[in-house]
């Protein structure tokens, strides 16, 4: 492949020309349960997410993932709950983020079914059966996991740039923990781990497809039934407390290639400044082919295969980040010229046809993100996660739009602090 | 299990050819009001040898570079511009472009990539700098990463440096010396329309989009393409692979030699690609469920396996073994699921569950448009006609347990294969 794919979290954009906005209906009157109807073809996707994620792990780092993991593994008449949904063709997945956690499921749709699915999911988020085999096989994995990652250089940058960055913050551990937290573990603290987890008033549910507002309302009682309905705890806020020292991490590891990743404090979604720095993320190395850093680094000089940034906007911290990989001896060479494009970012000094075009590419690729289900359905739930439904579409269009030359530059001054930069190498030099 | 079946290609695809023998699909999907335009060509890494291995994915980063009216970068540029996305693959069989945009930008599409066909102009200064980059792909996909490498050193010994042995990617040896004319010399024997498909897919008008490649298309002249390998006496050899390297767990893999796809034989090759669905297609499958789950022997399993080959290609079984269990116990239990399947037969409703699965995931194929042209262009590029992903089903459906049973000991117990171990390195 050339390319790889970029990662923009949440950059869900919209379009004054765009022909077909997905309409989403709440249900039962209720801004957590929201369905788009798309009726072309005979399936269902819905994903229930769990306002829990692992920065809300405490001290027991990794548990929400493996509690998370374990939901699917509980018995149903002596068989796995995973092995139900696979007998009607029905796709269970499970992802837990910094932030947040999903199930998901997507089906063919059918009476049957949905009255299936419904129970299946209602069981697996009521009974709490899961047996002592499932839980260490699950935390063997994890353990392995774990191993895997610090074998890999590209997880291992990662993983000490955030450690390093995000320190004393729930977010600076991995999602899936640490070999000395897993280990002590065990299906009495996991299992109330998951009671903490399902609780009515931490849960969201976006469905889409061919499925009517009755039905998804049937749906969403049904699966929702006798779950428990406790007060939730507020977590404590986190705040960034890195301070640079202004070296560059480095960290041996035997590879032919030096990974290197930069971050550097930036917005939350909901930051009133949050478009400006989109668009400028766009010009620097949101873009792919023709952004700063893919011009810089790959383009003119063939120093890696893949460079990006990204903006990561976690609910309460947010992030930009650089990430490339090149062989071992170019690896100064590449941090010299990132400096220098970040120091471009810096200064701001886009010309207004730059920002055109990079306000131009944004809103018209709106449609493009809303061309299957599953697209619709991520979108949907991100919307639903962060409590951004009312005006969604508007909102998004004007925030682009809105973007000047004199904002843009004001909020990179205001948002984005240089001087507390971390650049971080895993590689051989 | 009651599921829709009703959703064909035939519904929604015509087919036709220019005069130039460009062959032309036309995928219609009114979803979303997007289009997804490609080309693809009959030229892979199947279609290489030692000396020239990673030329066809060489040259589809160089397609980027610049034509007689469009400056480096300018394609990718424009596709931007529009809040359109593209990109390109290389495969064993086929190198393939895209662009996904707003429907009223058909034109624009068709128009550069039909400029990029025959007037590739190849800068030396563009090709020092993107040669890096490929070998740096390399560096990152392969070099860094046991698991692809012991893929490529396995497919060698199969198949040496030819078919399915050659590297997509090709090895660092060829990258540091493949020239500038090699690439315009395999170029201009590829790329010409005869040896190429257009698929459309998505929201169009039907008859526009005939007019636009004719326009585009249609004065471009056919040319005889040339077949540069040569003969090869290459045997398959099963010696046994052990290395080292940086894996968490041991991992065992197992590689079978199995047929190249053809009508004749497109009913065996889906009997082996439900036998593999069986035994390790999902979470109920008999590898996770006997392996993992009840006997925990396994910590995990794989199955890797294409069913339409347009080369001799190879089904490799593995996975990693469970603490104080060793390669050799893994592989025992591994080939002892199959022999369990011809001795003792199907579990109650085994057959009709998988068949489930396979349905249904035949169903949520069509949410995608992209996905769509990515499976008729496979196929097409393979010789294979598009038509058979509705005869999928019919045949799915008609398996028997006999058929399973038969291919199990066809395939698999009666094959002799590589068996490969790697081994955590110490660090």
């Amino acid at each position: 492949m050339r390319l790889l794919s970029l990662i923009i979290l949440f950059s869900f954009i919209c379009d004054s020309e765009a022909l077909s906005f997905p309409k989403i209906h709440p249900i039962k009157y209720n801004n957590n349960y929201l369905l788009v109807e798309e009726h072309t073809l005979p399936i269902i996707d819905l994903r229930i997410s769990f306002n829990y994620g692992s920065k809300n792990d405490l001290n027991n780092k990794g548990i929400t993932n493996l509690a998370i993991n374990l939901l699917g593994e509980q018995l149903l008449d002596g068989e796995k709950i995973l092995n139900h949904f696979e007998k009607i063709g029905a796709q269970y997945s499970s992802t837990v983020t910094k932030d947040t956690s999903y199930v998901g499921i997507r089906f063919v749709n059918n009476p049957s079914n949905i009255n299936n699915i419904s129970y299946l999911l209602n069981h697996m988020l009521t009974k709490y059966s899961i047996t002592p085999e499932a839980f260490s096989h699950k935390k063997e994995l994890v353990l392995s996991s774990i191993k895997s990652r610090d074998l890999n250089p590209a997880s291992l940058v990662s993983l000490r740039s955030e450690e390093r960055f995000l320190i004393d913050t729930g977010y600076a551990h991995p999602v899936i923990g640490y070999k000395k937290t897993i280990e002590l573990l065990d299906l009495e603290k996991a299992t109330l781990h998951i009671k903490k987890i399902i609780n009515k008033n931490n849960i969201k549910i976006s469905i889409v497809g061919d499925i009517n507002k009755n039905k998804a309302t049937f749906m969403i009682s049904k699966i929702l039934n006798k779950v428990s309905d406790n007060p939730i705890i507020e977590m404590k806020n986190n705040v960034l407390n890195y301070s640079s020292d202004s070296e560059i991490n480095y960290i041996y590891f035997d590879s032919v290639q030096t990974h290197i990743s930069v971050i550097f404090p930036s917005v939350t979604r909901l930051n009133k400044n949050y478009f400006n720095i989109l668009v400028a993320n766009y010009i620097f190395g949101g873009s792919g082919f023709g952004s700063m850093l893919m011009s810089e680094i790959r383009e003119k000089k063939g120093l890696a295969y893949s460079v990006h940034s990204y903006l990561m906007p976690y609910d309460e911290i947010g992030l930009m980040k650089i990430g490339m990989q090149t062989q071992n001896k170019n690896t100064k060479k590449a941090i010299v010229i990132l400096k220098e494009q970040m120091m471009k970012l810096k200064e701001a000094k886009f010309s207004d046809e730059q920002i055109n075009e990079a306000k131009t590419g944004l809103l018209r690729s709106f449609e493009l993100r809303f061309d299957t289900n599953k697209k619709i359905l991520r979108t949907l739930s991100a919307i639903n996660e962060l409590g951004i439904f009312d005006n969604y579409f508007i909102n998004y269009e004007n925030g682009i739009k809105n973007v000047t030359s004199e904002s843009l530059s004001s909020a990179i001054k205001s948002e984005i602090n240089f001087d507390n930069t971390l650049i971080t190498t895993v590689g051989t030099n | 299990m009651p599921v829709s079946a009703d959703l064909r290609f035939s519904d929604r695809v015509e087919e036709y050819y220019l005069s130039n023998k460009l062959k032309v699909i036309l995928i219609e999907d009114k979803r979303s009001p997007i289009i997804v335009s490609s080309i693809w060509y009959k030229v892979g890494s199947s279609y290489e040898y030692e000396g020239i291995s990673g030329i066809s994915h060489v040259l589809e980063h160089m397609m980027f570079k610049g034509t007689k009216t469009m400056e480096p970068g300018e394609f990718s540029a424009k596709i931007k511009k529009i809040g359109g996305t593209e990109n390109a693959f290389t495969g064993r069989d086929f190198t393939g472009y895209f662009q996904k945009t707003h429907k009223n930008y058909l034109d624009l599409c068709l128009k550069m990539e039909a400029d990029r066909m025959r007037n590739l102009i190849f800068l030396q200064e563009e090709f020092k700098n993107e040669i890096e980059v490929v070998k740096e792909e390399r560096r990152l996909r392969t070099d860094d990463n046991p698991t692809a490498k012991i893929f490529e050193k396995i497919s060698n010994q199969a198949f040496g440096m030819r078919g399915y042995g050659v590297p997509i990617v090709g090895t660092m040896k060829d990258l540091n010396t493949i020239s500038v004319a090699d690439l315009k010399k395999w170029y201009l024997n590829y790329y010409v329309p005869n040896n190429a498909i257009l698929i459309l897919a998505g929201d169009f008008d039907k008859d526009k989009a005939k007019e636009l490649i004719k326009k585009y298309y249609g004065g471009i002249k056919k040319a005889k393409v040339q077949d540069y390998l040569e003969k090869s006496n290459h045997k398959i050899s099963f010696k046994n692979i052990k290395v080292e390297d940086k894996v968490s767990e041991p991992l065992v893999l197992m590689s079978f030699e199995n047929m190249r796809f053809n009508e004749e034989n497109r009913k065996e090759n889906y009997v082996i690609e439900l036998l593999m669905e069986l035994m390790d297609g999902g979470f109920a499958s008999r590898f996770t469920k006997n392996l993992i789950d009840d006997k925990s022997i396994a910590l995990s399993t794989f199955i890797s396996y294409d069913t339409y080959s347009r080369k001799r290609n190879l089904i490799t079984i593995g996975g990693s073994p469970n603490k104080n269990i060793s390669p050799e116990q893994l592989r025992e239990a591994l080939i002892t699921e199959f022999t369990n399947l011809v001795e003792e037969g199907l579990y109650e409703n085994e057959l009709a569950d998988v068949k489930s699965r396979l349905l249904a995931n035949n169903i949520y194929k069509f949410d995608s448009v992209f996905y769509q042209v990515m499976q008729i262009g496979m196929l097409e590029t393979k010789n294979l006609d598009w038509s058979m992903l509705d005869k999928y089903i019919h045949e799915i459906n008609s398996i028997t347990e006999h058929d399973l049973i038969n291919a199990a000991k066809k395939y698999i117990l009666k094959k002799d294969y590589i068996f490969t171990v790697i081994e955590p390195k110490k660090l």
